[in-house]
């Protein structure tokens, strides 16, 4: 199966560059042919100013290629689509590019962390996979390309909130995508939250 | 009660994926639940996402501005007829300049409406619908459901004619 392009939102690379058990920037390129990034998206994640914390973000924009490259910098969209959505007031401008953008080139993942959001245009999209960063672990791990999975779901864990219902619904996902299924043991055993935090206190 | 509506296009037809997304969007943003089919794993035959999709839906709309109805159109009918058991239900509008859907092996599962942009107007082709549509629905539900289907049928020929104007300069 040939890899997908996604497009990728301001709230997910936003926990990417937070999260440090792993480079989930780098490691989706397993997963993808190349992650498109909207104007809007590119200046919501600007720095505002140029502080040591910042250098991964830096790092990141600096990557941003035209038409070649992993990341590219995505301008062509349906105008028509992004006024309608631009006039929803559930729907904030970043989002719109990325939709319009979606709809336009026929993309049909895209990459996104605000819940939120999330709920929203997963409900009105159903033809689009949203994936977040649990999501993008859980395909990782399901195919074998996360060693340290349970230190990148605890690290996940301390600066994004989510429950084990989350993790499944990530793992459920993943399974769809890579159509690999697990038992119900090793589902059970890969979702539990509590086992897994309670591993890292001992 | 507003309807669900499965909006399906002849991958690889430009006109035709444009309008369906653009109509999609449209609807999703304006309290309509408005699907796609889901062709990401599967090219020539019909994912069992859409199969749910097309379950889910109470009608189910094709713009057929290409020459034909693909395969996976086709199958995709089928698949409508065997959950609606009402052709009219299965709307298919198509350019009577290019398209045959007459030859469908389906064409006996679903409504054919013919519209040329060029020379008719939607309203026109809102009339030929109302009038192979059963619109003498009694329950108030039902009859709610039909004015969504006529208003999004309506934005769906407009942004068809405006697409033909906009290739035509």
């Amino acid at each position: 199966m040939s890899r997908p392009v996604a497009i990728v939102d301001t709230s997910f690379l936003v926990y990417c560059t937070l999260l440090k058990e792993v480079d989930l920037l780098n490691k989706i390129r397993i997963l993808f042919d190349h992650i498109l990034l909207p104007k809007e998206i590119i200046k919501e994640f600007t720095p505002k100013e140029n502080r040591p914390e910042n250098n991964a973000r830096h790092q990141i924009l600096g990557r941003i290629e035209i038409n070649q490259g992993f990341y590219r910098h995505c301008t062509s969209l349906d105008h028509i689509i992004y006024k309608e959505l631009i006039n929803e007031k559930t729907i904030d401008a970043g989002e719109a590019e990325v939709i319009s953008q979606s709809q336009h080139r026929g993309i049909r993942f895209i990459l996104m962390d605000e819940k939120r959001a999330l709920k929203n245009l997963s409900e009105k999209f159903s033809h689009i996979h949203f994936y977040n960063t649990i999501t993008i672990l859980a395909v990782l791990e399901l195919q074998g390309f996360l060693p340290n999975y349970r230190d990148c779901i605890i690290g996940l864990h301390s600066i994004r909130k989510f429950s084990s219902k989350d993790l499944r619904d990530a793992f459920l996902k993943g399974m769809n995508y890579t159509q690999r299924n697990l038992s119900k043991k090793e589902l059970s055993e890969k979702t539990s939250l509590k086992k897994i935090l309670n591993t890292s206190k001992t | 009660m507003r309807p669900t509506i499965f909006i399906s296009y002849n991958s690889g037809v430009q006109q035709e994926e444009t309008l369906a997304v653009r109509l999609q969007t449209i609807g999703a943003v304006n309290g309509f639940h408005t699907l796609l089919p889901d062709r990401f794993n599967h090219k020539s035959v019909v994912d069992r996402e859409t199969i749910n999709r097309i379950q889910e839906s109470d009608y189910f709309l094709i713009f057929a501005t290409s020459h034909h109805l693909s395969k996976i159109v086709e199958q995709e009918i089928e698949i409508a007829f065997q959950h609606f058991k009402d052709p009219s239900k299965i709307i298919v509008l198509y350019d009577p300049k290019g398209s045959d859907i007459t030859s469908s092996p389906n064409s006996n599962k679903l409504t054919h409406i013919t519209f040329n942009p060029h020379n008719e107007t939607v309203d026109l082709v809102i009339k030929k619908i109302i009038a192979v549509i059963n619109v003498e629905e009694k329950s108030k539900e039902k009859k709610e459901q039909q004015n969504g289907l006529l208003a999004l049928l309506g934005i769906g020929l407009g942004l068809w004619a405006l697409g033909s104007i906009i290739n035509e300069d």
